[in-house]
C-alpha cells in the first residue's frame, strides 16, 4: 500500500477523498491534537448555533467504542455544514462513520444516551412531529408509529369525502398529534421504561397527564420544559394545559385566518401552513368530498 | 449549471394541477414532464414548449408517476391501483392493485418490470408487456418490515426506504430476499431516498433536515465515507427550525444533487466535495418534488399548496 510514514491529516478528519490511493497513512489514532484541530476549526467557522456541534458532537463521541470517552479521535466529527441562510459553499459537514452498520449500540451508558435524548429534543425538534426516533442511527427505532403526511392527508380526504366535518377532522388530527408529543414527552422522562410500551398506552385525552407524571428523574425535570417552548407558544398551550378549549379556541382563530392547522400555533403559522399539507384540505376537501 | 451567482429564476409552467402535487418527473428521452396529483390527475407537459400535452383522470389522488417511454407511463394512486397510461391515445388501464394506497412506483429498464410500493407493507413488481390490459402480469409480492415510503431503482439495485426508518436494498435479479436490510442511519422518519447515478449508493432525507449519504459497499473503506449533513434548517433565536427534506434529484451528468425542503428553499449540493454550490431564491411554499432532465439542463421544481411548478434552464 500507501508506503508513507505520515498521517494522513484528511484522513483523520474524515475527509479524505483519496481513500486507498492516498500518499499518507490512513491510521486511526487517537490524536488529541487532531482532536483539538477539527473542534478548533469547528469553533471557528462555525458561525451560529454551537448548541448543534454540541449535539451532534455527543452523538457521535458517544458512538465510538468507549462509550464515555468524549475526547477521542471524532475530530472527524465536524459539524461546520451549516444550514441554507449560511453562506453557500460552506465547510464540508463531515460524519463518518467508521462501524458499517453500527446496529449494536448498547445502552451502555444510559447517562450519556439521555443526554442525548434531551439535546436532541431540545435543539433538533423537527417541524413534523409524527415521526418515529431513534437516539441512535443505525438503531432500531425508540418511538415508533410514524405517519407521513401523505398518509395523513389522504386520511383527511377520505374522511372529508365521508362526510366528516373539517372540525372532527381537525380534532383527529390534533389528537393524533398530542398523543405523539405525549410520547416523545414520557420517553424524554423514561427512555427505558419501554418506549415501545408507552407507545402503546394512548394517553391521547391527557395532555396533561404530562406535567402529572413529571417523575423526579432529576435531569429531566428541566429539560421537558425546555422542550416545549422551542415550539411556539400557542403548542406550548395545547400540549401543556390540560384544556382542549384552549387549543379549539386557538384553531377557530386559525380558521378565521384561514390557515387550519392541526397545531395551533401563533407566529409559525407561516411555515406550519406550507408543511402541514393536510391542513390545507379543509379548504380543498369539500369540493372534493363532492366529487 | 454552477454560476457564481444565484441562477435566474425559473419559468413557471402554465395548466398547472388544482392540488398538491405528489411528484414530478422528466422523461429519459425527451423533454417531457409528468406531474402527478392530489386533484386525482397525471398530466404531462412539454417542459420546453411549455404546453399541457394531455391529462389522465384516475380515482383517487395520485401519489406517484413514471414514464415507460415517450408513449407511455405509469401511475400510482391512492385508490389502491396502479396503473398504466397511453399518452397519445388518452388511454390508460389498471396494471394491478394493491391493498393500500400506493405510494411509489418505477419502471425499471434493465429489468423491464413496474416496481411499486405501498403502504400495505408491500413491493410488487409488475411485467406490462404481458398486459394487453386484460392479463396483469404480477411477478412478485416482497414483504416490506412497514409501509413504504420511498424507492429508487440504479442499474439492478433498487433501495426502498420504509417507514419506521428501515431500509432494504435488493437486487433486481433476485428479489427473493433483500441484499441489504438497514436502519436508516438517521434518527427521525425518512422521506425521500435516491441512488446516485454513478450507483455506488444512495442518498437519504428525513423530516429532520438532513441528508445522509450511504455507499452500498459493505467494506471498511467504503463505509469511512459515508456521511450525513444538515440542511434546510432555519435558526431562529438560537435554535433552528427543523425542516424536512423532501425531494432528491440528482443530476444525470454532473452527479451533483438537488434537495427541496419544506422550507421552501432548493439547494444544489456536490456530494464529493461536501459543499453547497447554490440556492435558488425562496419559492412560496414547500418543495413537492424535483426532477432533472436527461441532459440536466432543466429542473423541474414542484412547489405545492400553491400549486405552482417552476423550471429553470
Amino acid at each position: 500500500m500507501h508506503n508513507k510514514k505520515e498521517a494522513c491529516r484528511n484522513f483523520q478528519r474524515g475527509s479524505c477523498q483519496y481513500g486507498e490511493r492516498c500518499k499518507f497513512l490512513h491510521v486511526i489514532q487517537q490524536q488529541p491534537k487532531s482532536n483539538a484541530f477539527g473542534f478548533g476549526t469547528q469553533a471557528i467557522s462555525h458561525q451560529q448555533q454551537k448548541p448543534n456541534p454540541f449535539g451532534f458532537g455527543v452523538q457521535n463521541n458517544a458512538q465510538s467504542k468507549g462509550a464515555n470517552d468524549f475526547g477521542n479521535k471524532q475530530s472527524q466529527f465536524k459539524n461546520t455544514w451549516t444550514r441554507s441562510s449560511a453562506s453557500s459553499g460552506a465547510p464540508s459537514l463531515r460524519q463518518p462513520d467508521n462501524q458499517p452498520q453500527a446496529t449494536n449500540h448498547r445502552c451502555n451508558d444510559p447517562e450519556s444516551c439521555k443526554r442525548i435524548i434531551a439535546e436532541d429534543f431540545e435543539h433538533e425538534r423537527p417541524l413534523w412531529k409524527l415521526t418515529c426516533y431513534s437516539h441512535w442511527k443505525n438503531s432500531p427505532c425508540d418511538i415508533v408509529g410514524d405517519v407521513s403526511y401523505e398518509e395523513l392527508r389522504a386520511a383527511a380526504y377520505d374522511d372529508a369525502k365521508r362526510g366528516l366535518s373539517l372540525q372532527s377532522i381537525i380534532e383527529r388530527e390534533r389528537n393524533l398529534l398530542n398523543s405523539k408529543l405525549v410520547e416523545f414527552e414520557n420517553f424524554l422522562r423514561n427512555p427505558y421504561r419501554g418506549p415501545a410500551g408507552s407507545a402503546a398506552a394512548q394517553q391521547i385525552p391527557f395532555p396533561g397527564a404530562t406535567t402529572i407524571v413529571l417523575s423526579p428523574t432529576t435531569q429531566n425535570t428541566v429539560a421537558p420544559q425546555s422542550n416545549v417552548p422551542p415550539s411556539s407558544p400557542a403548542f406550548l398551550n395545547v400540549s401543556l394545559s390540560n384544556s382542549e378549549a384552549v387549543g379549539r379556541e386557538a384553531t377557530n382563530v386559525q380558521l378565521g385566518n384561514n390557515l387550519p392547522t392541526t397545531v395551533a400555533s401563533g407566529d409559525s403559522n407561516i411555515w406550519l401552513k406550507e408543511k402541514w399539507t393536510p391542513g390545507e384540505i379543509p379548504e380543498e376537501a369539500p369540493p372534493d368530498a363532492y366529487v | 449549471m454552477t454560476s457564481a451567482q444565484p441562477p435566474a429564476p425559473g419559468r413557471e409552467l402554465s395548466n398547472p394541477p388544482t392540488d398538491g402535487i405528489s411528484n414530478l418527473r422528466f422523461s429519459n428521452h425527451s423533454d417531457h414532464l409528468l406531474v402527478s396529483s392530489w386533484d386525482k390527475t397525471v398530466r404531462l407537459y412539454d417542459a420546453s414548449a411549455d404546453s399541457l400535452r394531455g391529462e389522465f383522470m384516475h380515482g383517487g389522488p395520485v401519489l406517484d408517476c413514471c414514464f415507460h417511454d415517450d408513449s407511455s407511463g405509469f401511475s400510482a394512486s391512492a385508490d389502491n391501483t396502479v396503473r398504466r397510461i397511453v399518452f397519445s391515445h388518452g388511454k390508460e388501464d389498471i396494471l394491478g392493485r394493491h391493498d393500500a394506497p400506493v405510494r411509489c412506483i418505477e419502471y425499471s429498464y434493465a429489468a423491464g418490470q413496474v416496481i411499486t410500493g405501498s403502504w400495505d407493507k408491500t413491493l410488487k413488481c409488475w411485467d406490462p408487456r404481458g398486459a394487453s390490459g386484460q392479463e396483469r402480469t404480477l411477478v412478485g409480492t416482497y414483504p416490506q418490515p412497514e409501509r413504504v415510503y420511498s424507492l429508487s431503482l440504479v442499474g439492478n439495485r433498487l433501495v426502498v426506504a420504509t417507514a419506521g426508518r428501515q431500509v432494504n436494498v435488493y437486487d433486481l435479479r433476485n428479489m427473493s430476499q433483500p441484499e441489504q436490510r438497514r436502519e436508516s442511519s438517521l434518527k427521525y422518519q425518512t422521506r425521500c431516498v435516491r441512488c446516485y447515478p454513478n450507483g455506488t449508493g444512495y442518498a437519504l432525507s428525513s423530516v429532520e433536515g438532513r441528508v445522509a449519504m450511504e455507499f452500498f459497499d459493505l467494506s471498511e473503506a467504503s463505509q469511512a465515507k459515508k456521511y450525513a449533513f444538515k440542511c434546510h434548517r432555519k435558526s431562529e433565536a438560537g435554535r433552528d427550525i427543523v425542516y424536512p427534506v423532501n425531494a432528491i434529484a440528482f443530476h444525470p451528468v454532473y452527479g451533483t444533487f438537488a434537495t427541496g425542503g419544506c422550507d421552501g428553499f432548493v439547494n444544489v449540493w456536490d456530494g464529493n466535495n461536501k459543499k453547497r454550490l447554490y440556492q435558488y431564491s425562496k419559492y412560496p411554499t414547500s418543495i413537492a418534488a424535483l426532477s432533472f432532465s436527461r441532459d440536466g439542463r432543466l429542473l423541474a421544481v414542484a412547489s405545492s399548496y400553491t400549486f405552482e411548478e417552476g423550471e429553470k434552464p
